[in-house]
């Protein structure tokens, strides 16, 4: 791209300068005498014209804007400089107020001219896309209040670009982790998670059934919050570790995609977090945007050549060509890109350990010395020894990946993992170059059980379980004299040793068919059963063939199930809660426990009502299968109660028999 | 053209009808504790039931053998001293015994000699087998009997079954074991103490994907570790009440090949209790105590803190936390109570 070239203005030959490194930028005519100066400050230029390809006229002309307050910057030392009036009707705003001014510059040289047309036409683009920003902004002014940023034009081969951000600061706000993730065997432990009232709540507004049961239990029959997130301090881990992930860094710059829009021009979508990822992770461009913004060129403008900068080229990992248009200042920032790379390389590079360090002695250096390697052993580089950037770019990628995975290691407490690592860094080493050929070799050492089955308990057993047995089942334990067993030894015995006739084995007829429809009577129980279940292949069990489909079918109403579901829960809450007390042995407890009792009690009425209230108003049937369905729960609070009666009783006794 | 096509498409098309089913090996274990058998008799008033069941034992082999001419079988016997190769031989044994039995036992031609040979060799080494055992039988009446022989069995066939596997992997052989039991009430304690090596036994089955299958006869309808055997291994488990129709059962259920296992309908009675039994008590737990060294379950606390099974000792503290039972709410209860009765 050049910014310069011979041209011709009011007939004196000169030479046009684009100096972008003002603000704003600026076109320089110096006639070749060096007498004539004329300058143009670009952001007042409105249009601009040149002469078609096929015209043999070489001309280029700029049309100045028309302000209303008139602050005209384009000066002309020049003497005579007439403004010429467009003849294409260059007005169309139709206002008769001042005339805009109007440049005209000729050339000799067509390509020279088509270079400054296009520079010309990328810095103009950019100021009209500014103005368009600013009015935007002044407009939206009022209705939205968080979005920064903006558009801003950017060229890229005459198209411009505009680029959006989308104001996501208050997304990135609100993900903050819930725990501190930086030390996280500490913010995991049972106490600052019961602690964490934020996470507690979140965690609630998550799983709807939790946040019933939390309703249920805790805030309508009196149960501790502590209590109820003691016994889920498992689920609260979980989740904390579920939440508080977050995406690490990327390759930012791969996943931005200029998008073509109907205006000829190209879209870039940037969002606040792509923007902080990416001074994050390429400091060259925060060094370039620190530098810039707001000294030189609004934020949008920054972004807009940054995009259009071969340094944007170069970082995303793209072939640099000779020919690329790049942006004059953003370019400026290759060159120190190399630095930091060269930087980075030495941070990233991997401690050698003193015990292998080939470098430690620089004569043992194979490429310092010797003869200089082939071309085909070099690599990236051609006979001629000129090399295609391939090897920079995917240097530059293997930097970006390694960068990516150091940056985590603060996270989730792996800085303490390599710690403790680090404590013999030389061990590691040692033992892998051991010599070990001589080493007896590792024996896998096993702990043997002996399993006792002895005699004696088998005996004890046989006493106990006949004992069993004459009062399990009415039916008397058949004696069995050893003779009877001898009798049916010999019959076997001297059937043996006769003729088997097999033929006679085939049951009767009627037999045949009874044990016939016997199995198959038991396959069409089975197959019913066998069509709600998919045997899972994997698995080998059971599995519910529809995701999202647990519910069994049921004849009951669906508010009916809903409300047996609930107090079924909340009983199984309560029994829980108050068997962790009861069995704690902690004489302290010993109020909670009462407190717990006096629950259990209330859900057996509260059962009993539900049962009542259901055999009342919907019939027998469903009562009943209402009853099957909360009998397990009743049976087993029931059974709680009487247990706890029963120790109270026994704790109790002299008090209670002295009254 | 059509003279060189023909053949070849005709050969082609043959191939899908033609595929034959892949061979399978069925090993059985017969339980023929003659004490067991005897009661059962007893109980139901018949004669020598365990003829009935060998008889019919040995046709369901021989259709086994009929399906597919490299179909192979096993059969082992578990007896009240122990377990015994039925068929195939044992080589080792057959030196000796064929030698000394020669002379009274090779003229009694049991088996007629115009069956098909292929049954006829299988069929004259069982009875010639089963023979023996019995007079074996007859020697150790009143000796104690052995309490896990029908594990060992399994244990035996899952040997076999595996061997023969790693034999014959070319053809691909499939397996499945069958369990012949007969159900005494006593027996069904004594199976109780069977527990771990049955427990074993459907690792290894689950691991060389081997079900097994399982005809009770006689007894309680249920079997608890033998039902779970079947379930884990996807097995049958089929309870009989009588010998009567035994082959007819044994044909209508027991011939499920182990590749049609996932797809079929097993025609399983009842459901399967997954519990386990106590080791000190026998009884059978839902709720107990368990080992961390041999997962022996308990359903006591065992007496001297030490695990009956394998002697580890218990942590005491662990122990007096679970002693700790007696419930809570004394003390206060003295003060309490009285103050809460006032109420």
């Amino acid at each position: 791209m050049s910014h310069s070239g011979a041209a011709t203005f009011k007939k004196v030959a000169g030479i046009i300068t684009i100096d972008e490194d003002a603000s704003p930028a600026e076109m320089v005519w110096r006639s070749t005498a060096g007498d004539k100066t004329h300058t143009i400050v670009l952001d007042t230029i409105d249009k601009l014209q040149a002469t078609p390809a096929t015209s043999e006229k070489m001309m280029l002309r700029l049309i100045g804007k028309v302000e209303q307050h008139d602050s005209k910057r384009a000066k002309t030392d020049g003497a005579e400089g007439t403004p010429r009036a467009g003849q294409d009707g260059s007005s169309a705003e139709g206002t008769p107020a001042p005339k805009p001014q109007t440049h005209m510059f000729s050339f000799n040289n067509r390509e020279v001219m088509e270079n400054i047309k296009s520079t010309l036409q990328l810095i103009i683009s950019r100021y009209k896309d500014n103005e368009i920003y600013e009015e935007k902004r002044k407009m939206a002014d009022g209705t939205s209040g968080g979005g920064a940023g903006g558009p801003g034009g950017a060229g890229d081969d005459g198209t411009e670009a505009a680029l959006h951000e989308t104001g996501g600061m208050t997304s990135v706000l609100s993900a903050a982790p819930l725990i501190n993730t930086a030390q996280l065997d500490d913010s995991l432990s049972q106490s600052k998670l019961l602690a964490n009232l934020k996470l507690q709540q979140s965690l609630l507004k998550h799983d709807k059934r939790l946040m019933r049961a939390f309703q249920e239990t805790v805030m309508n029959a009196g149960l501790g919050p502590a209590e109820f997130w003691a016994t889920r301090v498992a689920q609260l881990r979980t989740f904390a570790l579920a939440t508080s992930q977050r995406i690490g860094p990327y390759n930012v710059l791969s996943t931005i995609k200029p998008v073509a829009s109907s205006e000829n021009k190209v879209n870039v979508n940037l969002s606040r977090e792509k923007i902080l990822s990416i001074f994050e992770n390429y400091p060259i461009v925060k060094k370039a945007y620190d530098d810039n913004v707001p000294k030189n060129f609004k934020e949008q403008e920054f972004w807009a050549r940054f995009f259009s900068s071969k340094l944007f080229r170069k970082l995303r990992g793209e072939k640099l060509m000779q020919s690329d248009r790049g942006d004059v200042i953003i370019d400026r920032y290759i060159s120190l890109d190399q630095e930091y790379d060269r930087k980075d390389d030495e941070a990233l590079l991997h401690p050698v350990k003193k015990f292998i360090d080939i470098d430690g002695n620089e004569e043992d250096d194979p490429v310092k010395f010797g003869h200089r390697p082939h071309f085909t052993m070099r690599p990236g580089v051609d006979v001629n020894g000129n090399s295609d950037g391939t090897i920079d770019i995917l240097k530059g990628m293997n930097r970006l990946s390694e960068k990516m995975v150091t940056a985590l290691e603060n996270e989730y407490s792996r800085a303490k993992l390599q710690n403790d690592a680090q404590d013999s860094p030389d061990e590691e080493e040692r033992a892998s170059l051991d010599i070990r050929d001589l080493q007896t070799t590792y024996k896998a050492d096993y702990a043997m059980v002996h399993l006792n089955n002895k005699e004696k308990t088998n005996q004890n057993t046989r006493h106990a379980t006949q004992q069993e047995d004459g009062g399990e089942s009415a039916q008397p334990a058949v004696q069995v004299s050893s003779e009877a067993i001898k009798e049916s030894i010999t019959t076997v015995i001297s059937e043996l040793t006769r003729d088997l006739d097999l033929t006679q084995v085939l049951p009767d007829k009627q037999t045949s068919i009874d044990v016939n429809a016997e199995v198959i009577s038991a396959v069409k129980i089975n197959a019913k059963q066998a069509k709600h279940n998919n045997v899972d292949q994997t698995l080998g069990a059971f599995v519910n063939s529809i995701a999202g489909e647990n519910d069994a079918k049921s004849d009951l109403p669906m508010e009916l199930v809903e409300s047996c579901r609930i107090l079924h829960s909340t009983c199984c809450e309560f029994l829980k809660h108050f068997y962790i007390h009861f069995q704690s042995g902690d004489y302290k407890q010993a109020l909670k426990v009462n407190t717990l009792y006096k629950h259990l009690k209330d859900c057996i009425s509260k059962l009993n009502e539900l049962l009542s209230d259901v055999k009342d108003g919907e019939g027998d049937e469903i009562a009943a299968t209402c009853t099957a369905y909360l009998k397990p729960v009743l049976t087993s609070i029931t059974l709680a109660v009487e247990r706890y009666d029963n120790a109270f009783k026994e704790v109790n006794r002299e008090i209670l028999a002295s009254r | 053209m059509d003279a060189i096509a023909d053949p070849n498409f005709k050969h082609q098309g043959n191939k899908p009808g033609s595929v034959e089913e892949s061979p399978s090996l069925l090993t059985v274990i017969v339980d023929i504790t003659p004490q067991l058998w005897t009661e059962f008799d007893l109980k139901n008033g018949k004669k020598d039931s365990i003829l009935d069941v060998l008889k019919a034992l040995i046709v369901f082999l021989n259709a086994h053998l009929a399906f597919n001419t490299s179909n192979q079988v096993a059969l082992i016997a578990a007896h009240s001293q122990g377990i015994k190769y039925l068929y195939p031989k044992n080589k080792a044994d057959d030196d000796e015994i064929s030698s000394k039995n020669e002379k009274e036992d090779r003229d009694l031609f049991i088996i007629s000699k115009n069956m098909y040979r292929r049954f006829r060799n299988v069929d004259e080494t069982l009875v010639e087998e089963l023979y023996m055992l019995f007079k074996e039988e007859e020697q150790s009446i009143g000796k104690v009997t052995q309490k896990s022989t029908l594990a060992g069995g399994i244990s035996a066939a899952l040997a076999y079954t595996d061997r023969i596997t790693r034999e014959m992997e070319t053809i691909s052989l499939k397996s499945r074991i069958m369990v012949l039991t007969c159900g005494s009430d006593k027996g069904n304690r004594d199976e109780v103490f069977q527990y771990i090596p049955i427990m074993n036994c459907i690792f290894s089955a689950t691991k060389i994907k081997c079900p097994i299958d399982v005809v009770k006869i006689g007894g309680s309808k249920e079997s608890t570790f033998l039902q779970q055997t079947t379930d884990a291994t996807n097995g049958i488990y089929l309870h009989v009440t009588s010998t009567d129709g035994l082959l007819q059962y044994l044909s209508t259920a027991m011939f499920i090949d182990p590749s049609l296992r996932q797809i079929i309908v097993k025609p399983n009675k009842g459901s399967v209790d997954f519990r386990t039994s106590c080791y000190l008590t026998g009884k059978v737990v839902a709720v107990g105590y368990i080992c961390s060294v041999c997962l022996c379950v308990l359903s006591i606390i065992p007496p001297g803190n030490v695990c009956p099974a394998c002697d580890s000792e218990f942590d005491e503290r662990v122990i007096a936390k679970l002693k700790k039972k007696p419930v809570v709410p004394r003390l206060t209860k003295r003060k309490s109570a009285n103050h809460v009765s006032k109420k």
